[in-house]
């Protein structure tokens, strides 16, 4: 069950960040504030927006990356780009 | 052993982007955005290869390509290729690109190993973009170390070189470009000035590549049989190191064919210690001197005074460079013009003037940071001409306004860069013409022949001189130097009119230098397995 969560869009997404910050993916709340809860810095934020462009092979831009406040966000930005799990 | 990929960041640069800021392109011509940074149509362009990745190539004995510049879809290709290893090297300003190099190489080769190196990796948390290993310091001992390779082997130094021209002439292709050699001798300083970040990055101390000034010559011997005769050595303050400078110097002195000569970096401090007659005659041709400040108390600038350093160097024909920092902490508005006044009286052949960079890694960042006094910035501000601090005595965006003002400045009062180096050039062959030394009148018979060669570019361009006074002081000079070489020849005279044909065209497309971004291409170039390949079988696929 946890596999087959972990290919969903969101699932990959969770498990792409629980890599960049070092958490177990059991810990990723989406909604999550991640600069106030998982104190996200700015190179951590590099890299996770670097490794979703890509895996799901779209372009984020600076203005973009600035909105984004929660997983949810990011995964509603991927899925406005077009990209599926 | 396996295959390496080394490679820069990937271009764009010129592009407003997440990465990039517009005008990002221009930082990669050496000459035109910082030495020869003035307006009008006379500065230089040289575009300086990533001589690191080329020194790593030819001293491990693994196949390796190198890249400069590819863009992302060509840096994919080559990921494809499935490399044992893939080596970026970056700056500060690179970061956000290695972070995506990088996914992209787990993504399509996730078996690769991937090493970081070059300044870049004085940040913090670099290890975070999840690179296999983080190069710190000098990278052709690392790898060897990392591969296990012994550290004895001899250190071949590939041949690196870049070339000068006219900005302008770079679209066509009726001009000779000059050809230098770049020397990687060493790195670090133990100076210890607290903005430079080459210092600091090597723990304030010298790391010697090219361990002697034999082993610098045998480069410039190599170089010298396929037609390169000037070297630029990279290695901070290089007249600290009495015996390499000594030991090149006489090698040069014995050299049969054409002279050699060298540029270098060089405190006060350090030049204070020699007789400038006689590095001349052992192939001094141009030196980077850091003035920082009419008032800079940086422990390099005590010695001899600095203005008759600049005057001695200039009458035995040595150019210059005098490179001087805005927004130091005793600076104010007032004082930012007389800083360009003494730049004026040293009439230096050429002018950096930059920020005040407080680089990671440095004790002015340190301090800086403890007086709350860092903007937050991005990483792609760190440039030499981004404000990244907060001075006291200054408005945001002004020390930026008279840095760009000083060259202007610079440029009215003292006329183009490339005029006062052929202005030196002709000085030098005047004083050193009946010198009872050999060697310095083979060094008069040099000046004489390199102010030949740029004199068409002054014949018939008067009118594009920023104004009255300096096409006074160019015609002098110009009289001066026909009056002693004699009048043009009939091919210069040709020449100095497509000049002037050149000159029109460009003149009428623009009017500055700075609008139009110029990306580079890419350049690959394949080193074979073993370092003593390297020196055979240097294969350019496509130059720059």
């Amino acid at each position: 069950m946890c596999e087959s969560r972990n290919n969903t869009l969101e699932g990959r997404v969770r498990s792409r960040f629980a890599e960049v910050i070092g958490v177990s993916i059991e810990e990723v709340r989406p909604d999550a504030n991640l600069f106030e809860v998982y104190h996200l810095d700015s190179v951590r934020a590099l890299k996770l927006i670097s490794d979703v462009e890509v895996e799901f092979d779209i372009d984020i831009e600076q203005e973009e990356a600035r909105q984004i406040r929660t997983l949810n966000d990011l995964i509603d930005l991927i899925r406005a780009k077009g990209a599926e799990a | 052993m396996g295959r390496m990929l080394l490679t820069t960041v990937f271009r764009p640069f010129g592009v407003e982007n997440k990465y990039n800021k517009k005008g990002d392109d221009l930082l990669l011509d050496y000459l035109a955005s910082r030495l020869t940074r003035e307006p009008g149509l006379f500065p230089l362009s040289s575009y300086v290869p990533h001589a690191s990745l080329h020194l790593i190539a030819a001293n491990l004995p693994m196949e390796s390509r190198v890249l400069e510049y590819p863009s992302v879809e060509e840096y994919v290709e080559e990921v494809k290729r499935r490399y044992d290893l893939i080596g970026i090297g970056f700056t500060i300003k690179g970061f956000g690109k290695v972070a995506k190099m990088i996914a992209l190489a787990r993504k399509h080769a996730p078996a690769t190993k991937v090493v970081l190196g070059g300044f870049g990796t004085a940040l913090h948390d670099v290890e975070v973009l999840g690179a296999d290993y983080v190069c710190r310091g000098e990278g052709v001992t690392f790898m060897r170390d990392l591969l296990g390779v012994p550290q004895g082997l001899e250190i071949v130094h590939p041949k690196v070189t870049a070339d000068i021209t006219l900005k302008i002439f770079q679209n066509y292709n009726l001009f000779g470009k000059e050809t230098i050699g770049l020397i990687t001798s060493g790195f670090g300083c133990p100076n210890a000035c607290e903005f430079c970040c080459t210092s600091a990055y090597y723990g304030h101390r010298n790391v010697r590549f090219l361990k002697t000034g034999r082993d610098i010559y045998k480069v410039m011997r190599r170089l010298s049989r396929v037609g390169i005769h000037s070297f630029l050595i990279f290695e901070e303050d290089f007249m600290l190191y009495n015996d390499k400078v000594e030991d090149l110097g006489n090698a040069i002195e014995e050299h049969q064919g054409n002279p050699l000569s060298y540029a270098c970096f060089a405190s006060v401090m350090a030049l204070s210690n020699y007789d400038f007659e006689e590095l001349v005659a052992k192939g001094l041709g141009h030196v980077w001197i850091g003035v920082e400040s009419v008032n800079a108390s940086f422990s390099k600038r005590q010695g001899r005074d600095i203005g008759t350093i600049f005057a001695e160097l200039r009458a035995l024909g040595v150019t210059t460079t005098a490179s001087s920092i805005f927004g130091l902490d005793h600076h104010t508005p007032e004082q930012l013009p007389r800083e360009v006044d003494f730049l004026t009286e040293l009439y230096p052949s050429t002018v950096q003037l930059s920020n005040l960079m407080p680089a990671v890694g440095t004790e002015l960042r340190r301090r800086l940071e403890a007086e709350g006094r860092i903007t937050a910035v991005g990483y792609k501000d760190a440039d030499l001409y981004s404000e990244v601090i907060h001075h006291p005595a200054f408005k945001p965006g002004e020390i930026q306004t008279a840095i760009f003002d000083g060259y202007q400045r610079l440029y009215e009062l003292m006329g183009p860069s490339v005029f006062r180096i052929l202005d030196t050039w002709f000085a030098g062959y005047r004083n050193l013409r009946r010198s009872r030394n050999p060697s310095l009148r083979k060094r008069a018979e040099l000046y004489a022949s390199r102010s030949r060669a740029i004199l068409p570019i002054f014949l018939k361009t008067s009118e594009y001189l920023p104004n009255n006074e300096v096409r006074y002081r160019v015609k002098r000079t110009l009289d001066e130097i026909t009056g002693e070489l004699g009048p043009p020849t009939a091919e210069q005279q040709e020449q100095a009119e497509v000049i002037r044909q050149v000159f029109a065209i460009e003149a009428g497309k623009r009017c500055d230098l700075y609008g139009e971004p110029i990306e580079p291409e890419l350049a690959v170039c394949d080193y074979p397995s073993g370092p003593e390949g390297a020196n055979m079988l240097q294969t350019v696929l496509e130059a720059r």
